[in-house]
Order: structure tokens, then C-alpha cells, then sequence
């Protein structure tokens, strides 16, 4: 039975994923941080809460997408 | 290969016949590159492979078996799955259980609380395949049958009604509180509600256990369904509710933190969100049920009990233990338990909550009764000849279950619209928040500008807070809970309403082709006619007397089937004419029949036979011409090459044929007929019954084809005849249409089954398909309209112009609204009846689709 190879695989692939999706998460993050430097006026907290939020909704995206690419090239 | 990881599976293969195929398939998998093994099982229909999944991998092993020619047979699992809302959490199981290695397919559906999965049971087990499904968040079991499915069924529907009125009673308790408590300054609130309700802490007291008490549902499942790649609305409910509750929670013990202070607490949206959900929730679990009241009230029609005889003794006992071959006693007033034959007694019996008859019919000995129906007057025996899955009623039910989880095409369309829906919610809650931080809050802003529909000044919130709580409100507003219940809720409607009126339709997608259909072809005999035709006239040439030329005729038909060949046989054996057994016997189909007795030799059949074989007509042409032109099929007689008479044999219409044509030409199709008979008797009937076109002198292998012709015009075709004999043009219809098939309808072909021999059915089927997709079609619309309002509205559209922003618990309530709307809408439609129940039931009025030829009389309706 391959259960034992395929759960090796899945795992590679729910690593790569997670690095992809916690990634671009990450690079929203600093985006948003660099706007609220560039724009300017904010206090800390408020960047503190927009950064945590924005990083909340983009793993939220971003996660099924990575996943299911991911899982989709190794079946291929 | 040493060294390498090899995997193993074993797969079921279809379509062997011989060793040779094991050679065969044995070979080209060990052509298959990274295959180190291949070892095929005649006997077991089983490929055991062994291969290096680095090379290659179980999709290309079983397209390479497939690929020489044989069949990657799948095993089957029916499961029961308990949870499932929408659309989406149909998306949720699918994927979930397809990207698990050895499932092939999976088809959830919600509304009926089902999936079938399709697996190789050489890699994946059951066991693991239900392990996958309580992991994304929902029970499951394998599929009960009959009275033990629906009480499971009924259980479960309880419990989960209890289970959301209790949530919904303690979240709408404490929110109350909350919202007198957070609202206390307003209006003449100040006047009861005590001060200490508005102190933040309080507030965090009584809304704490709102979201971890009902609210908690929503995290546990959006955790579960993150964990494999999947998005779905509990994710929307709870990044509302925790970002409500968190963003409350840093206000109240950390004020200074920086996110809003002591005026941002938004616990009342935490709360009231919570509410709200909860709510509608509960008024789903109250009316899912209902539209699947078709199946319920089929198998409420089993009765537990069955009273049998056994070693000469009499024996109560449950229904589901009764055995073919049983002898089942049955008294006044009980309902049948299974299917059977009557051996001694008489009874009339009501079988109309099966097959939608409305006149009792007399039941005597070599009667077959039908398991569900109510005996009404006498006691009788049976023998039971089908029990369990093969009775009638268990047809019915799973053909409609199986019509229920099917989908329509436009539902297909729906759901993934709605599925990737969510993703782009998200992806617009983000923007919305980036906007409305960096730009709106400092271009639009005012701290007097209140919530829609509430007094409560957004006051001194920062512009994190402001941000969020639309981002929140966004979330919350977009749900796509309606667009995912519209069509499956109106087609369980729709196909429980047909099968009310003994209309069963295979699939969601009959539904659907029905009501795009612009003609509908009629098979003749044995569905516009009664297909038991009668000897009219019979004529000689003078050579021989009128009893000779039908004993003849009847000695050539006598090992025939044709309808016309038995027309014949009666009709003899009613003259008292002895038929011996024809010395040789051929028959020519769409031609007659080559037999021949005592050394002389008999054709008995149409023009054609008589033109190929050289008989000369041309004395008897004028009769025949009368005749057709009469209605009546004549059929030619000769005997060693000369014609000696002709015999007219005729058909009767079936009750309400005409009128059911007529129905059809006001519904606006056009009607038309196919029949072998000749081109002169196939008018003369199709003027009877006002058909717009002939097809005739149709060989039974060509109707498929004439089928395509019609749909090469560019028409979209219904075939209505035989499910048995008919079966190639009915598969190549866009609608087969099977007629009469009495109780045993796993065998028709076609992807609508009439149960009952009246046409006026077609009638009903086509009305029902067309109530149902205009069901659909307005869901859609109330659900989509929905959306595209509700969104800009909740992204703070309006906040410049009017300076009002939707807040979470006020989305919350418009999103149950627009589910609970379209549930409603769609019970509307249990209210809809067809024309002909609908004369029916007017006061004092005889439907107008009174019957073409046979006259009505006694109460009971002799079969």
C-alpha cells in the first residue's frame, strides 16, 4: 500500500504550501506597514491591528490557493 | 530499482473475458515506465501493480489498463453525512475526500445529507474514507434503507433542531442583555436599565460565553476546513465574530493599547452577530426538512408490521422480515407490506398514494398488489414476490432520492459560482480595509455619523477600529448562503411534487431538459393506443372462405409476439378455429411473416412483403386503401405465391389521449406520432388525435434514428413510448419519456418514468418541470439580487453620501433574511397544482379531459 510514501508526500506538499502562503501573507504585512509609513499620522497600535488583520485575511486567501496548487502538481 | 520506495495497489478491473486479457493488461502495465511489478487475477477482476510513485503514479496506471481496453471499476460507498449546509460545504467534502489517495469521485449533497463516493478499495478503506469526512467537521455513517433511514433521518433532524433552538435561546438571552447594556443612554432605556449593565466589563462577562457557547461551532469548523485547503462561511462568521470579540476584549483590559479605548468595545456585534447566525441557523434546520416531505411521506407509507403464515402457522412480524415466497395475509383497512400475488380472496385497493390512481382497483386471485397501498374492503392472501430494495415503494423512494441529490446543470453553475465566492469576499474584506484605513477614514470620517437603522454615533473610533468594522461588516454581508440553497431547495420541491402524481424524473438535469423541449414524439402502439388491437374485418379473394384465410394467418403468427399477430390468434380462437403449429416459421420485422404448413407456404404482412416476394395486390388494393383510410392496419395473405384475402386488425386510443394532445398544443409543443404502420393508417389516427406530423412506416430500429433527424432540425426532443422496447429512441431524446411502467420502475430506460398509463401524465410532468425551473430561476435572482446590493452597501458605499455604515449584527440579520426568503419561496411551491388536479378539484365541474372511448361505470376500475 503507498499510504505510508503518500503521507510522506502530502506532507512535503503541506510544507511547501505553508511556506508559500505564510510568505506572501508576510510580504501583505509589509506592505501595509510601508504604506502606513509612507502615508503617515498612524499610531503604533493602529498599524499594530491593521498589520495582524491583513496578515489574518491573507492566510485566509491565500491558504486553499497554495494548498490546492500544490496538491494538484503532485497528482500531476 | 533497489533501494527505491515502491508503492502497491490493488485495483478491480472490469471487461475480462480471459487469460489473454490478463496477458494483455499484464503487459502494458509492465511497459509503463516505474511499473516494477504487474499481477493480474482472472478469477478475482483484480490488477495487483507495484510501482515507483516517482515516476509514475495511480491516475496513469489505470489509464494505461484502460488504454488496452478494459474497465477500472471503482467499489461504491453510500453514506449518510450529517452538517452539511450549502453549496459549499459540499465543496468542503469534495475536495477534501477527492484529494485523498484512491478516491476517484466523490458527490456530496447537502440537501439530501448524502455522498456517494467512488474509491479503490486497494488504497483507501471506508473506514478512513468516513475518518476524512468527521475530520472536516460532520458525522457520517454508511447509508441506512427504508424505515431505518428515516427514523435515523428523523432523529437527526431533532436533534440538530434542538440543538440550534438551545444556542439560539441562550446567544439571543445574553445579546439582549448586551445590546440593552451597550444602548442604555439611549431612547428610554435609561429609564430600567440599571447602570452597572453598561460597564465594559459586564458587557465582556455576558458576551463571552455567547461566542464560546453557539459561537464556538463556527471556529472548530472553519479550523477544520483550513486545515485541507478549504474556505467556507463558517470562516466568514467567525473571522466577524473573534475580530469583534478580540478587538472588544484589548479595549476593555488594555483601553490604552491604542485600538479605539473604552468606546470601541464592540462587544454588542460580537454578540448580536453571534444571534443572528445562530438564528438562521435554527430556521434552516426548522424548514430543511420539509422540502424533502416526498421521500418522507413515501416511506411513512411502509407499515412495520406484516401478518405471514409459516409452517401453517399465522405470525406477526416486522415488515422488513418478510421472504419471497411467503404467504402474507392482509385485512380490511391495513396497508399492504410488500409486493405480491394474490392467491385467494377479493378486495378493492387504494393505490393511489403510489401510483397517483385515483379509483380503487379490484384485486382477485393472480392479481399483483403493490406494497404501501391500502386494502379497503375484503381480506385476501398473497404470495410475496418482492421484499426489501426490490419492492416498488423502495424503487420509488430511491429513484426520487437519487433525483433529489442529482444536479442540474444551472445548479453546477450556482455552486461554483458561489464556491469560489468566498475566496474574493475575503480578498474584497481586505481591500475594503486598506481603503478605508489609508484613504476613507481621513477623507470621510465623522464622529456623528451612526450605524443604519440604530441611533449609536460611531463617536471617537479610531481609524483601525472604523476600518475593521467594515471589513467585518463585508465579511458578514456576503455571505452566498442563498445562491447555494436556491436550486437544490426548489428541485427537491419540484420532484417530490411530481412524484405525488406517479412522475418520476431520474435527475435534476430531466428537470432541467424538460423544460426546453419544443416537440414530443409519441410512440403508437401500446402508448397513444391501447396496444391490444382486434380483428375488424377480414376479406377474401374468393379462393378460399373467411375461415380459412384467418386460420392461415393465424397459424403463421402463432409463435409471434406482435400485437398484430396476437390481434389475429384472438380473434381466431374466438371464432372457435383450431390453430395447429406452423412446420416453419421466419419473421421479418417492419415486414410480417414467412411460414409454412402442410407444404403450403403462408406470408402474412404489409405491401413491402407482398412487392418482394412478387405477389400481385393490385385486386385487393382499393379495400385495403378503405380500410387504412378507416384507421385500420390491413395485413396481406397469400399462400404460395397468391393472394387470398386481407384481415383489418385496429387499435384503440388510450383514455384522454386527445386531450392530453390538446394540453400539449396549448403548453405550445408540437405533437408528434412514430409508428411501423403504413403511411394511410397512421394519419387516419393521427387525424383522430390531431398530431402535427406522421412519422410512419418507422422500421423499430430506425426510431432512434428519426429521433436524431428531429434534433439535426434543430428541436429539442421528448420520446414518450415503451421503457423497455423503446429504450434506444427514449436514450436518444433529450427527454425519454417511459410510460405505464407500472411497479417495476428500475428497469425503464428513460429519464422521466410514468407510472401510470394515462397521457394526461406528460401533461403533468411538463407543467411541473416548468413551476420548478421558474422556482429556480426566481431563487437565483432574490439571491443574487441580494448580494449585489447588500455588498457595495456593506463595503460603506453609502458613507460619503449619508454618512451611515452597515454594522455587523445588521448584516448578520440581512443574510438570514435572504436565506430564510428563499426557503420560503421555495415551500410556495407545494402550494402549485397541475391543470388537471386543479379542474379537478373545482366544485361541481367534470375535468375536461374526459376520456376518448371508453365510457365510465362502476366504482372500481376492473385491470
Amino acid at each position: 500500500m503507498e499510504t505510508r510514501n503518500a503521507s510522506a508526500v502530502d506532507k512535503k506538499t503541506l510544507r511547501l504550501s505553508a511556506l508559500c502562503y505564510t510568505g506572501t501573507s508576510l510580504t501583505v504585512v509589509v506592505l501595509f506597514v510601508a504604506l502606513g509609513q509612507i502615508v503617515g499620522g498612524y499610531a503604533t497600535p493602529a498599524v499594530i491591528g491593521g498589520a495582524i488583520w491583513s496578515f489574518i485575511l491573507s492566510m485566509i486567501v491565500t491558504m486553499p490557493l497554495y494548498t490546492s496548487y500544490f496538491k494538484r502538481r503532485r497528482m500531476g | 530499482m533497489s533501494g527505491q520506495k515502491t508503492s502497491k495497489v490493488t485495483l478491480r478491473v472490469g471487461g475480462m473475458s480471459c487469460a489473454s486479457c490478463v496477458a494483455t493488461i499484464e503487459g502494458a502495465l509492465s511497459n509503463l515506465k516505474g511499473v516494477s511489478k504487474a499481477q493480474v487475477n482472472f478469477a478475482a477482476q483484480k490488477a495487483q501493480v507495484e510501482y515507483d510513485p516517482a515516476e509514475t503514479n495511480l491516475e496513469q496506471v489505470a489509464r494505461t489498463i484502460e488504454d488496452v481496453g478494459y474497465e477500472v471499476v471503482p467499489d461504491e460507498l453510500s453514506l449518510s453525512v450529517f452538517g452539511m449546509r450549502s453549496a459549499h460545504c459540499e465543496d468542503v467534502v469534495k475536495e477534501g475526500l477527492e484529494n485523498l489517495p484512491g478516491v476517484v469521485r466523490a458527490e456530496p449533497n447537502s440537501s439530501t445529507e448524502t455522498a456517494y463516493v467512488w474509491y479503490h478499495g486497494g488504497i483507501v478503506s471506508p473506514a478512513e474514507i468516513k475518518d476524512m469526512i468527521r475530520d472536516l467537521g460532520y458525522d457520517v455513517e454508511e447509508k441506512l434503507e427504508g424505515g431505518a433511514a428515516l427514523d435515523r433521518e428523523r432523529e437527526a433532524r431533532q436533534r440538530e433542531i434542538r440543538r440550534q433552538g438551545l444556542w439560539m435561546v441562550l446567544s439571543w438571552s445574553l445579546a439582549l442583555i448586551v445590546m440593552l447594556g451597550t444602548f442604555k443612554e439611549y431612547w428610554i432605556l435609561p429609564e430600567f436599565v440599571p447602570e452597572f449593565l453598561g460597564n465594559k466589563f459586564t458587557l465582556f462577562v455576558f458576551t463571552t460565553p455567547v461566542v464560546f457557547g453557539p459561537g464556538l461551532q463556527f471556529f472548530i469548523n472553519s479550523w477544520r476546513g483550513l486545515k485541507h485547503g478549504v474556505t467556507d462561511m463558517n470562516l466568514l462568521y467567525a473571522t466577524g465574530i473573534g475580530a469583534a470579540y478580540l478587538i472588544g476584549v484589548v479595549n476593555t483590559f488594555w483601553p490604552d493599547a491604542g485600538f479605539g479605548g473604552e468606546r470601541a468595545v464592540f462587544f454588542e456585534s460580537a454578540a448580536l452577530l453571534t444571534a443572528f447566525i445562530v438564528l438562521g441557523k435554527w430556521l434552516e434546520a426548522l424548514t430543511r426538512g420539509r422540502t424533502s416531505d416526498a421521500i418522507r411521506r413515501l416511506m411513512a407509507l411502509q407499515p412495520k408490521i406484516a401478518r405471514v403464515i409459516r409452517r401453517g402457522k399465522e405470525m406477526e412480524l416486522p415488515a422488513d422480515e418478510v421472504l419471497v415466497d411467503d404467504v402474507v395475509l392482509v385485512r380490511p383497512g391495513e396497508r399492504i407490506p410488500v409486493d405480491g400475488t394474490v392467491l385467494e380472496g377479493y378486495s378493492a385497493v387504494d393505490e393511489s398514494m403510489l401510483t397517483g390512481e385515483s379509483l380503487p382497483v379490484e384485486k382477485k386471485a393472480g392479481d399483483e398488489v403493490i406494497g404501501g397501498t391500502m386494502n379497503k374492503t375484503g381480506a385476501f392472501r398473497f404470495r410475496a414476490t418482492k421484499v426489501g430494495r426490490e419492492t416498488a415503494l423502495a424503487q420509488i423512494i430511491r429513484l426520487v432520492e437519487e433525483a433529489q441529490a442529482s444536479k442540474a446543470p444551472i445548479q453546477k453553475l450556482a455552486d461554483k459560482v458561489a464556491g469560489h465566492f468566498i475566496l474574493w469576499v475575503h480578498v474584497l474584506a481586505l481591500s475594503v480595509f486598506f481603503f478605508w484605513f489609508f484613504v476613507g477614514y481621513w477623507r470621510f470620517f465623522d464622529p456623528q455619523s451612526t450605524f443604519l437603522l440604530t441611533p449609536y454615533a460611531l463617536g471617537e473610533i479610531g481609524v483601525f477600529g472604523f476600518a475593521i468594522l467594515i471589513s467585518i461588516s463585508v465579511l458578514v454581508i456576503s455571505c452566498p448562503c442563498a445562491v447555494g440553497m436556491a436550486t437544490p431547495s426548489a428541485m427537491m420541491a419540484g420532484t417530490g411534487k411530481a412524484a405525488e402524481h406517479g412522475v418520476l424524473f431520474k435527475g435534476a438535469d430531466a428537470i432541467e431538459s424538460t423544460t426546453k423541449l419544443n416537440a414530443i414524439i409519441f410512440d403508437k402502439t401500446g402508448t397513444l393506443t391501447k396496444g391490444e388491437p382486434s380483428v375488424t374485418d377480414v376479406m377474401t379473394t374468393g379462393e378460399l372462405d373467411e375461415t380459412e384465410v384467418l386460420k392461415l394467418a393465424a397459424i403463421a403468427e402463432k409463435n409471434s409476439e406482435h400485437p398484430l399477430g396476437e390481434a389475429i390468434i384472438r380473434g381466431s380462437r374466438q371464432r372457435g378455429i383450431d390453430i395447429p403449429d406452423a412446420d416453419r416459421f421466419e419473421s421479418i420485422p417492419g415486414h410480417g411473416v414467412d411460414a409454412e404448413w402442410q407444404r403450403k407456404k403462408i406470408l402474412l404482412g404489409n405491401r413491402k412483403l407482398m412487392k418482394e416476394r412478387d405477389v400481385p395486390m393490385q385486386g385487393m388494393l382499393a379495400k385495403v386503401e378503405a380500410l387504412e383510410n378507416d384507421g385500420k392496419t390491413a395485413m396481406f395473405v397469400a399462400t404460395d405465391g397468391k393472394l387470398v384475402g386481407i384481415i383489418a386488425v385496429a387499435d384503440t386510443l388510450k383514455d384522454y389521449s386527445v386531450e392530453a394532445v390538446e394540453q400539449l398544443h396549448r403548453l405550445g409543443f408540437e405533437v408528434l406520432m412514430i409508428t411501423g404502420d403504413n403511411k394511410r393508417t397512421a394519419e387516419a389516427i393521427g387525424r383522430k388525435v390531431k398530431i402535427d406530423r406522421v412519422l410512419a412506416e418507422v422500421l423499430p430500429q430506425d426510431k432512434a434514428e428519426k429521433v436524431k433527424e428531429l434534433q439535426a432540425e434543430g428541436k429539442k426532443v421528448a420520446m414518450v413510448g415503451d421503457g423497455i422496447n423503446d429504450a434506444p429512441a427514449l436514450a436518444q431524446a433529450n427527454v425519454g419519456i417511459a410510460i405505464g411502467s407500472g411497479t417495476d420502475v428500475a428497469k425503464e430506460t428513460g429519464h422521466v418514468i410514468l407510472i401510470k398509463e394515462d397521457l394526461r401524465d406528460v401533461v403533468v410532468a411538463m407543467e411541473v418541470a416548468k413551476a420548478t425551473m421558474r422556482k429556480v430561476k426566481q431563487n437565483l435572482f432574490w439571491a443574487f439580487s441580494y448580494n449585489v446590493a447588500s455588498i457595495p452597501i456593506g463595503a460603506g458605499l453609502l458613507y460619503p453620501f449619508f454618512k451611515l455604515v452597515v454594522s455587523p449584527e445588521l448584516a448578520a440579520l440581512l443574510m438570514a433574511v435572504s436565506s430564510l426568503s428563499v426557503t420560503l419561496n421555495t415551500l410556495l411551491l407545494k402550494r402549485f397544482a397541475p391543470t388537471l388536479e386543479r379542474e379537478k378539484a373545482l366544485p361541481g365541474k367534470t375535468p375536461s379531459l374526459e376520456p376518448s372511448f371508453v365510457g365510465h361505470g362502476s366504482e372500481m376500475r376492473r385491470r
